[in-house]
């Protein structure tokens, strides 16, 4: 019988008796966080530029409310925070903000329409207690709703809520993450990090894989809350890829909450990064990403589809037998383009590098990643065989095909990686567009042709 | 928040945050990754960190919930390929009693894990921990005195941890 542990006396010794840390270097912190501001104007800046496409009118944002300080259309504001009690908080929702903005395949712009409740894009932990009263009494709200499909349940719903200041604004999502951390119901939070502060989460519903994924982005006294329905919700990476589609399509509407900001802007930031760079450096407008994908519209009705080529994501980690193999730092440019369905996920990641010596060791990581894991039990415990094929394309390749085997195989996962010159393509491709059962050689063949479209364009990098 | 008073912010707490991040998440490798992606992220959004009447649990928040989407992310993936946590890092072995409390703290409810953690190891009041997890003063207080008496009974019980629990 063991003798009774007193969990003080465990606390007291807890922190003493932890192994040493291995930190970073303050100064590689700092150069990291340097580095994830720049990429985060980037995107915004990459969002306004896709305004001037999506939107027909220049954005002359009149306003609804009484308080329109800060909304004439000049340049950015400095960035100095004023003092609390100078801030005059912009208490009424412009009448043409962009809140519809990024819905695609609408054949009309869906209205927007004054007040949150009673039917609120955002119903919380099961159901019903978010509203423009609650948690924090908003001062105006407007809403939106863009069914799938004419009397569909499915879709994006937006709401944009204004708030005494700022302070009431973050209590709407402090309240929020409070409610994650007691469970929420079937909710799972996922990492976001938009706005001045964000909360996204999943919330699934029965066993049909019906999900619901809410994003809260609050910036200044503005709380904005996004809903977007799917299918596939038991699926972390079609939630991922939702994540993702819904952060790109409300890219601008979230880089246009600066105008209720404490230090506003006038507009949504258009301009180009400070830190552009050179031709060569960027993946040029109209590159063929998405080269062999299906159309859009071959989609179901509430599955994501196609996903053009777009900077507003973040990288893809590769993983095998417990070892990941990241992006290395180093780049200059990094898009991704993607299509999916219930059961089929395409993904193409390309990155390009300042050095090609760079792009050469992260395509080699990759390969050697796999190359080292000829069975992979992973944490689902299922053994996946991975081989790596031989490929013609660019100035270094090899594809990648994980399969398992049994009478319930799944189709294997595609992976090819190409190399030219400094940019580095990654192109998954996983679902029944692959046959289960196929050998390597006959899987890697079957997205060979839409790979090699691309990598015959990306001869724009060559050495 | 300028570049010295950052360097002795991450030294002076840096440690202290990975060991509290560990408690709370049981995994010492995810713990330590965590924290140091939210110092890279408390750099990079210095301005807000410069609002936040306390730094470090700014820090210790969005570790926590970095590591909760992390753990997540993983055991919902289903295809092999997906996103995972990274290699483990080699560290040596922790004591017994070490592993033994990590293991019972990961038995409890989240919430309870959450509060022994914040104020038990790192040491803060009632009303601080209420106010980092956005929750009344008297629910701390149920959490921690149920938490506590499901921790003793864990430690206590010969088979109520699989690793590590043994204190003859």
């Amino acid at each position: 019988m063991p003798e009774p542990t007193d969990p003080a006396d465990l606390f007291t010794r807890f922190l003493a008796e932890e192994a040493p840390v291995h930190p970073l270097p303050a100064s590689e912190v700092r150069r990291r966080g340097d580095r994830l501001r720049r990429r985060h104007r980037a995107l915004t800046a990459a969002a306004g530029a896709a305004a001037a496409l999506l939107v027909a009118t220049p954005l002359a944002l009149a306003t609804r409310g009484a308080e329109t300080a800060g909304l004439d259309p000049a340049a950015p504001s400095p960035t100095a925070t004023p003092a609390p009690g100078d801030v005059d908080w912009v208490t009424g929702v412009p009448a043409d903000f962009p809140l519809g903005a990024g819905l695609r395949g609408l054949s009309e712009q869906p209205e927007v329409v004054p007040g949150f409740a009673p039917d609120p894009p955002v119903r919380g932990c099961q159901g019903g207690a978010y509203t423009a009263e609650a948690p924090v009494r908003a001062v105006d709200a407007v809403q939106l709703d863009a069914p799938n499909a004419p009397g569909s349940e499915g879709g994006v719903q937006r709401g944009l809520l204004l708030y005494a200041d700022d302070d009431a604004a973050r209590e709407v999502l402090a309240a929020q993450e409070a409610a994650l951390a007691d469970g929420c119901g079937s909710a799972d939070p996922l990492v976001s990090d938009l706005g001045e502060g964000s909360v996204v989460w999943v919330q699934r519903s029965g066993d049909a894989g019906e999900g619901e994924l809410v994003q809260l982005v609050t910036v200044g006294n503005a709380v904005l809350a996004t809903s977007t329905t799917f299918g596939g919700a038991g699926d972390a990476q079609v939630v991922e890829q939702t994540r993702e589609l819904a952060q790109s399509t409300s890219a601008l509407v979230v880089s246009s909450l600066c105008v209720f900001a404490a230090d506003p802007c006038s507009q949504p930031p258009g301009a180009t990064d400070a830190d552009a760079t050179t031709a060569g450096d960027r993946v040029p407008d109209g590159f063929p990403l998405t080269a062999g994908y299906p159309d859009d519209a071959a989609a179901g009705s509430g599955q994501p589809g196609l996903q053009e080529l777009s900077r507003a994501v973040g990288p893809l980690t590769l993983a095998a037998c417990g070892r990941e193999v990241a992006l290395p730092p180093g780049r200059t440019d990094l898009v991704r383009a993607g299509w999916s369905d219930r059961d089929d996920l395409r993904l193409r990641n390309l990155a390009v590098f300042a050095r090609a010596e760079d792009a050469r060791a992260y395509a080699d990581d990759v390969l050697a990643l796999h190359r080292d894991c000829p069975v992979d039990t992973g944490a689902t415990g299922t053994a996946v065989e991975t081989a790596v094929v031989a490929s013609d394309l660019g100035e270094q390749a090899g594809v990648v095909v994980r399969s398992t085997t049994g009478a319930d195989a799944a189709p294997p996962q595609v992976l090819h990686v190409v190399r030219v010159g400094r940019a580095v393509l990654v192109s998954l491709v996983t679902g029944p567009s692959v046959p289960a059962g196929s050998s390597p050689a006959e899987a890697a063949a079957q997205s060979d042709t839409a790979v090699r479209e691309v990598a015959a364009a990306m001869e724009v990098f060559a050495s | 928040m300028d570049e010295r008073e950052f360097d002795d912010f991450y030294a002076a707490s840096y440690a202290r945050l990975v060991g509290q991040v560990h408690a709370m998440i049981g995994s010492r490798d995810e713990a330590e990754e965590c924290v140091q992606e939210a110092f890279v992220r408390a750099w990079a959004h210095r301005r807000r960190l410069d609002r936040a009447d306390h730094p470090e649990a700014w820090v210790r928040t969005t570790a926590h919930r970095l590591a909760v989407s992390r753990w997540r992310r993983t055991v919902l993936g289903r295809r092999p390929a997906d996103r995972a946590v990274s290699a483990p890092v080699a560290a040596p072995p922790p004591s017994e009693a070490h592993v033994a409390l990590v293991a019972a703290l990961g038995r409890l409810p989240e919430a309870q894990r959450q509060a022994l953690v914040l104020h038990h190891i790192a040491d803060l009041p009632v009303r601080a921990v209420a106010r980092e997890v956005g929750v009344p003063e008297g629910t701390v207080k149920a959490r921690l005195s149920r938490g506590r008496a499901a921790l003793a009974a864990l430690l206590a019980d010969d088979d109520g941890l699989q690793e590590g629990a043994h204190h003859a």
